[in-house]
């Protein structure tokens, strides 16, 4: 059974060999004349032989599966990063404010907040307070998306 | 005389009431940041970097640095309350402060760490100003296989410090490296490892990163971890400390300004490994070695008198080389470079009002948070209630509102959830994330770099060694990495704990 570390390191192989092979489509040079792979193509190298280092001392060791804490992203912090995400997708189609809204309300309802007149509030006051702030002091022009009224 | 001229010209740039403020921002902010736990000093910077864009150069740096040590002095309010270190260069002030705290002395150990912060800040702007114009002089003889060296020596350096895993922190590192080549190549203008994005074209953007790395990944993980914040309720009185305090902490104070001032001069030791070193050395010499640990004044002067040293020695390297000194001077001088400044030998010359706005500014700076810290500590201290759930969703908010904010682009925002997925896996699995800023940074300099250096000797990668600088920080990395394989054989992490 392989250790946390060396399926990290099994995955950081596949990484150096697509980033090798990518240096190697764009050229590498010659060592008097480098081209433009040259650079990534060693950098992918010394990941390899790093990850075979990180493998090999990982194999030496008895793995403690009980102690080891699973890389996947779960529970709550899976859904933050949804939000986080989604927010990106959809924040120049829809808009600062809704996306904002959404994001603060689901997020504060993740973190454990059941009662809703206090997460509409905050949420509302969120909005409002990153408006004033950005927009408004900062000037920075945040997107208005389908709240855009009269072609602004 | 010059060197006076000089710094009044610092002085006259400063005091602008525009400067002021941004001084005054950033060390405010700064406060806040060590203060408040969740998103630290690099992710705050990155934050930052957006809207000071849109100011002059030299007040944006005023700012950010101002970040940079103001997040010192007000890590020791958490630690000493809370015995939570707001930042990792106050975690060994929680062994004597927040005992002192316990005993009812928070407000002196409160009032030595910000005399000692400042005392230790102030003296370290006097070393900058004595060695960054020096060594800059001497820099001036560094070509591209020197500088090479060199950036391979500090991220060695910054390797063999950080985490428990060398091997770990050298992946980090290199992983940041070829995250660096993403974007047009530097001396072809080929597109590299773009898949045809806009955003990429530019390579990947240090702000997104920081703030994915250090904000959003903190926040992912302390979803996960729930820690107990208890603030010892306690009457902060008599911030003043006695005569006796003075006693058993001024020669501490000097030390630790000593040894914070040139660890932090050094490329890759950044402020957290001096404080260790300072509380370590006054320990060892103490006459009664077993007061410390026990609320002793003097360890809560070492170490807080040292970060804020360190703070000003790792601005040499990174003002008179170019050369950053850990992650937070890394996004500094990722910041420089977008507002168009290049650090390095030629900066105080070409960019006097940068330089010399900036040395100025620290000391201003300092004052202003001696006076900011003291009296405001009640303040720091009902911050520190703010329920953690609110307050990491409102750093989520803002994350996400700044990465959108650099470029007005979307692309930028899931550039930012991605380093942040990343740094959550990397920080779970046990990977230092500061190698990998330090990649990202040092990267298109250290390929610029080597690949001139081929150049300039016809393909031989013996240049780095018949130079005598570039033989010397080579010597130096490979005697590092032999004595580390040898004397301290690198074990991998398995567990968490």
């Amino acid at each position: 059974m392989l250790g946390r570390d060396a399926k990290i390191g099994i995955f950081l192989l596949f990484i150096s060999a697509l980033l090798c092979y990518g240096s190697i489509r764009l050229g590498i040079g010659k060592a008097n004349a480098p081209g433009p792979g040259f650079f990534p193509f060693l950098a992918g190298l010394i990941i390899a032989i790093l990850s075979l280092v990180m493998i090999i001392f990982s194999a030496k060791e008895a793995p403690n599966h009980t102690q080891q804490k699973g890389l996947l992203v779960t529970g709550r912090a899976a859904l933050v990063s949804g939000v986080l995400l989604l927010f990106g997708l959809l924040v120049e189609k829809a808009g600062f404010f809704i996306c904002t809204f959404f994001a603060t309300l689901i997020m504060l309802r993740a973190n454990g907040i059941r009662k809703w007149p206090f997460l509409l509030f905050v949420s509302i006051l969120t909005c409002v307070g990153i408006f004033i702030g950005f927009n408004l002091l900062l000037k920075v022009r945040l997107p208005l998306g389908i709240l855009r009224f009269g072609g602004q | 005389m010059e060197t006076i001229n000089n710094l009044i010209y610092g002085f006259g740039i400063c005091l602008q009431p525009a400067n002021l403020f941004y001084c005054f921002t950033g060390v405010f902010v700064g406060t806040l940041v060590g203060v408040l736990p969740g998103i630290g000093t690099p992710g705050a910077l990155a934050l930052l970097i957006p809207i000071t864009v849109q100011i002059r150069p030299e007040s944006a740096v005023i700012m950010l640095c101002g970040i940079m040590y103001g997040a010192m002095y007000g890590g020791s309010t958490t630690s000493i309350l809370v015995n939570i270190p707001g930042e990792a260069a106050s975690v060994i002030t929680c062994v004597d402060g927040y005992v002192m705290a316990r005993k009812g002395r928070a407000g002196p150990a409160l009032g030595i760490s910000a005399m000692g912060s400042f005392i230790g800040g102030t003296l370290s702007i006097c070393g900058l100003l004595l060695f960054a114009p020096a060594l800059s002089s001497f820099a001036l003889r560094f070509g591209p296989p020197e500088y090479f060296s060199l950036m391979v020596f500090s991220m060695a350096i910054l390797i063999f410090i950080s985490g428990e895993s060398m091997i770990k922190g050298m992946i980090m590192s290199v992983l940041g490296i070829a995250l660096g080549t993403i974007g047009l190549d530097p001396m072809v203008g080929v597109n590299r490892f773009t898949f045809n994005l806009p955003s990429l074209m530019d390579g990947v953007g240090l702000v997104q990163a920081v703030i994915g790395l250090f904000g959003v990944s903190e926040i992912l993980i302390s979803l996960e971890t729930y820690v107990k914040r208890d603030i010892y309720e306690t009457e902060i009185k008599g911030l003043l400390p006695t005569l006796q305090d003075w006693k058993d902490s001024i020669f501490p104070i000097f030390r630790s300004t000593g040894i914070g001032f040139f660890l932090g001069t050094i490329p890759g030791i950044g402020v957290v490994l001096p404080t260790f070193l300072s509380y370590g050395l006054e320990k060892r010499i103490s006459k009664d070695p077993s007061k410390f640990g026990k609320g002793f004044i003097a360890g809560v002067a070492a170490p807080e008198t040292a970060n804020n040293a360190a703070a000003g020695g790792t601005l040499v390297p990174m003002l008179s080389l170019g050369i950053p000194t850990g992650a937070s001077s890394a996004i500094v001088l990722g910041a420089l470079m977008i507002y168009g400044v290049q650090p390095g030998p030629l900066l105080i010359k070409e960019a006097p009002q940068v330089f010399w706005g900036l040395v100025a500014s620290l000391y201003i700076g300092n004052i202003m948070l001696l006076i900011l810290n003291l009296p405001l500590i009640g303040l720091w201290v009902k911050l520190l209630k703010v329920p953690y759930y609110l307050l990491s969703v409102l750093i989520l908010i803002f994350c996400l509102i700044g990465s959108y904010s650099i470029n007005y682009s979307a692309d930028d925002v899931i550039i930012m959830v991605v380093f942040g997925l990343i740094g959550y896996i990397a920080k779970k699995a046990n990977f230092e994330l500061s190698p990998m800023v330090f990649g990202l940074v040092l990267g298109p300099m250290l390929e610029t770099a080597l690949r001139r250096s081929l150049v300039i000797s016809n393909g031989s990668f013996g240049i780095f060694f018949t130079r005598p600088i570039s033989l010397v920080f080579i010597g130096i990395t490979i005697i590092f990495f032999l004595w580390t394989v040898l004397y301290k054989k690198p074990t991998m992490v398995v567990d968490e704990g």
